[in-house]
């Protein structure tokens, strides 16, 4: 009934580089024809059907919204899915500096450092979206984007601990 | 029983028949019941011309418990029999609950839910709830005259699992079809959006009774988006009260005080506060039960230094919800304020200062919640004026299984738009381990201990292999209620079970079933004809549905045989309900479920058609490069 493009979904075309205001857009008109709420008073098969539509369109849309996913569903459109997405020992290393530095503030307590690791993290995020926008949309490298990918999971944990550390000494 | 209309194909009886819906704010301090008239919400009154229901509920041996403003009249006399905020207790054991020494009831523990010993027996929560809301609906029909089609009741934002099952538990009991349970500040956004049609980023800050609820929503032409949501369960104007109690009891040196007197000096506490809205200074003063004088100054300043450490409790759910949708306080465009307590002049400055901005108080923060639910119910009902409202809403905490080492692994994480289904893989642990059991959990915290219990269940007859080498997929599904059902399946060979999420403090349909008929002696009979009535419901239900899909698009989208089969199966059906026998239940469910399967293909092209409408209006970006 819906393709399980997203990017055919939500009228889009099946680039890394996608113009949010028409996705978010899509998806309203989307959901104001199939949300549940809009079927309340039909049959069991249309409320049934509702609800699966439903819940294809915001999980389409939570995956077109956020880079790494983003970049997942165009690795899986390619059909890459098994491109070597491990990496490197120096990154690994750079992941534990970044543990330790949020460990450091949250034992001492300092809500300002974490907040500027914070803003350092979101920085860093934004560049390496740029990364997946260059290795997908102009060079077609799908290991690289792979490998971006992972490292950008890396970044989202990181982003959860400060955020949970913030929360931890917020109470 | 009334005779049921049949149109004529493709005439409809009534295609715009109005439904009397209405919204419930089932509060902590009170309760209120709104509707949408000519296509203005409003809220509905007593005799008295009063908006308001006092959450209060006065049990007597052997009579009819009184409810409302003459139930709060006695609360002071009669502090055991008279249940005030039971909102507190929904879906709580004794443990959950703060200061449980402090207040004047005897709480007996219960397997799930705690139970309160009154003159009239053990009431649970759910009980005393369903009293209040049985009031609301006897007020509702009298003023529209005809019996309700359905309720939207409001809960917190915050509120988990349980309580929420509590909650749709107690509107059961009362007789009420629940539409939705919708939540506080999303009902109120709803309400404030539509009053001033604001686009945007909002945000909603609700201090009820009993509950701090904090929401973050994007309006943008009739769609409300929720983006985050946070609270605290147990943080409430109630302990701005307590506050005063407990600086009462100090300055004042009471030692031990009964419960009638803990109740006089709560209920002088809220006055107190109430007043400092408006004065710089109140003075206390009351006789106690034995005879004693007691009284005190109480100023604004003493009064705020005594709670700043609550408001300032407040702020660290507000700003964790920032985080989450990932928003800088700059970005906001407006803040709402919702619930009696967010009038101290000391919080509406907290709040100004924190938001940098004036927060909107042009609709009363007592109706605003209630007013929201009428609308959503009059949209869900399926009334004129309904389709211009969407709204998209979040689940607040995380839901997970456990793990390994009782740790919790989250399968959707909080903030997530409903609906929403999510699956995650699992295996085997041990060499030839046939059966797995599953524990659906939900909370933030890492270790299960520290999270909620939802449910457990177990797969059974995966078949022997070595440790690891079953794949084992578990799906979470989440409904636009927010009710969660789980499936858990053995990839390689197909064996599946299922649950229905239904909290351990969830009532069973049988408990509820009981307590329908407690004290009347044929309680099977009372228990078939309840069934009986529940079947004819749901079989006028559909009728209704496919009639007005089939004069909708039946001709549009059905071919001739296949239009007539489906008339065929409706005069079925409405032959059967014509007849009104009430020893056909079962016959009745079958024959429903038989013109349930005959609309399957026509529901699936009318989806179809909906999918299109959305997407011819849009412009395909593919077609513009």
């Amino acid at each position: 009934m819906l393709t399980q493009n997203y990017f055919e979904l939500f009228g889009l075309l099946p680039r890394f580089t996608i113009d949010l205001s028409t996705l978010e857009q899509s998806f309203r008109r989307l959901q104001s024809e199939l949300h549940p709420d809009r079927h309340a008073s039909g049959t069991d098969s249309e409320r049934r059907m509702a609800l699966q539509l439903s819940t294809t369109l915001n999980d389409g849309y939570r995956a077109l919204r956020h880079p790494a996913s983003r970049a997942q569903c165009l690795i899986g459109l390619a059909g890459k899915e098994d491109a070597n997405a491990a990496v490197s020992p120096a990154f690994l290393m750079g992941q534990m500096e970044w543990r330790e530095a949020i460990e450091e503030a949250r034992a001492a307590g300092i809500t300002d450092a974490l907040e500027a690791l914070s803003r350092r993290l979101r920085h860093r995020m934004s560049m390496h979206e740029k990364d997946l926008a260059a290795a997908l949309d102009e060079r077609g490298d799908f290991e690289a984007a792979a490998q971006r990918v992972n490292e950008f999971r890396f970044y989202e944990k990181l982003r959860v601990e400060i955020d949970d550390a913030l929360d931890q000494l917020d109470n | 029983m009334a005779l049921l209309q049949i149109a004529e194909p493709g005439q409809s009886a009534a295609p715009h028949q109005h439904r009397l819906a209405v919204g419930i704010d089932l509060g902590t301090t009170n309760s209120l019941v709104a509707t949408v008239r000519s296509g203005t919400p409003e809220v509905l009154t007593d005799t008295a011309g009063r908006a308001l229901l006092p959450s209060v509920v006065r049990y007597v041996p052997e009579g009819v418990a009184e409810v409302g403003w003459e139930a709060r009249a006695v609360a002071v006399q009669d502090p055991h029999n008279t249940i005030v905020s039971v909102k507190r207790f929904m879906g709580r054991g004794v443990a959950d609950i703060a200061d449980a020494a402090n207040m004047p009831y005897q709480f007996i523990e219960a397997p799930g839910m705690v139970k309160l010993k009154t003159a009239a027996g053990e009431l649970s929560p759910v009980e005393v709830s369903a009293d209040i809301l049985r009031v609301l609906r006897q007020r509702a029909e009298e003023s529209m005259g005809g019996e309700l089609s359905g309720a939207v009741i409001t809960v917190p934002a915050y509120f988990d699992d349980a309580q929420r099952q509590a909650t749709k538990d107690a509107a059961r009991l009362a007789g009420l079809t629940v539409l939705r349970l919708l939540n506080e500040p999303t009902a109120a956004a709803i309400a404030y959006g539509l009053d001033n049609a604001s686009e945007g980023i909002y945000c909603v800050y609700d201090l009820g009774g009993g509950t701090f609820d904090f929401s973050i929503l994007r309006l943008t032409r009739g769609v409300f988006e929720v983006l985050a949501t946070s609270g605290d369960s147990a943080l409430g104007g109630d302990d701005f009260d307590r506050a005063i109690y407990g600086w009462l009891i100090g300055i004042l040196k009471l030692a031990t005080l009964n419960a009638e007197d803990t109740r006089l000096l709560l209920t002088e506490a809220r006055i107190a506060k109430e007043r400092l809205t408006d004065v710089p200074v109140t003075e206390i003063s009351c006789v106690l039960s034995g005879g004693t004088s007691v009284s005190a100054i109480l100023s604004r300043e003493i009064f705020f230094e005594l709670t700043r450490p609550m408001l300032a409790r407040t702020f660290s759910p507000v700003r964790r919800a920032l985080r989450d949708a990932g928003l800088q306080v700059e970005e906001v465009d407006g803040v709402v304020l919702v619930g009696g307590a967010t009038r101290m002049p000391h919080l509406r400055v907290a709040v100004t200062e924190f938001f940098l901005r004036e927060p909107l108080i042009n609709l009363d923060p007592d109706k605003v919640v209630a007013l929201g639910a009428a609308i959503q119910a009059n949209a869900l009902a399926g009334n004129r004026g309904g389709d211009e409202l969407l709204l998209l809403d979040v689940i607040p905490l995380s839901l997970g299984i456990e793990t390994m080492g009782g740790l919790s692994e989250k399968i959707i994480p909080r903030n997530s738009t409903i609906p929403t289904a999510r699956a995650q893989d699992f295996t085997t642990f041990k060499d030839g381990q046939t059966a797995m059991n599953f524990h659906v959990v939900q909370g933030e915290r890492e270790l299960v201990s520290e999270c909620r219990s939802l449910a457990s269940f177990e797969l059974r007859g995966i078949p022997a292999m070595v440790a690891g080498a079953a794949r084992i997929r578990v799906t979470f599904q989440v409904d636009a209620d927010g009710l969660l059902s789980v499936s858990a399946r053995e990839q390689t060979t197909g064996v599946e079970s299922h649950i229905e999420v239904k909290p351990s403090y969830g009532l069973t349909d049988a408990e509820i079933a009981s307590m329908l008929t407690a004290g009347v002696s044929n309680a099977d009979q009372d228990k078939h004809m309840r069934a009986l009535r529940e079947a004819q419901v749901e079989a006028r239900r559909l009728l209704d549905a496919t009639e007005a899909a089939m004069a909708e698009d039946g001709h549009e989208l059905l071919s001739k045989p296949e239009w007539d089969a489906i008339w065929i199966k409706i005069y079925d059906l409405a032959e059967m309900l014509m007849l009104g026998d009430s020893n056909s239940l079962e016959a009745l469910r079958q024959t429903t479920e038989t013109l349930n399967t005959a609309t399957g293909v026509f529901a699936a092209r009318r989806m179809d058609a909906s999918i299109s409408r959305a997407l011819s209006g849009k412009q395909i970006e593919s077609i513009s490069v």
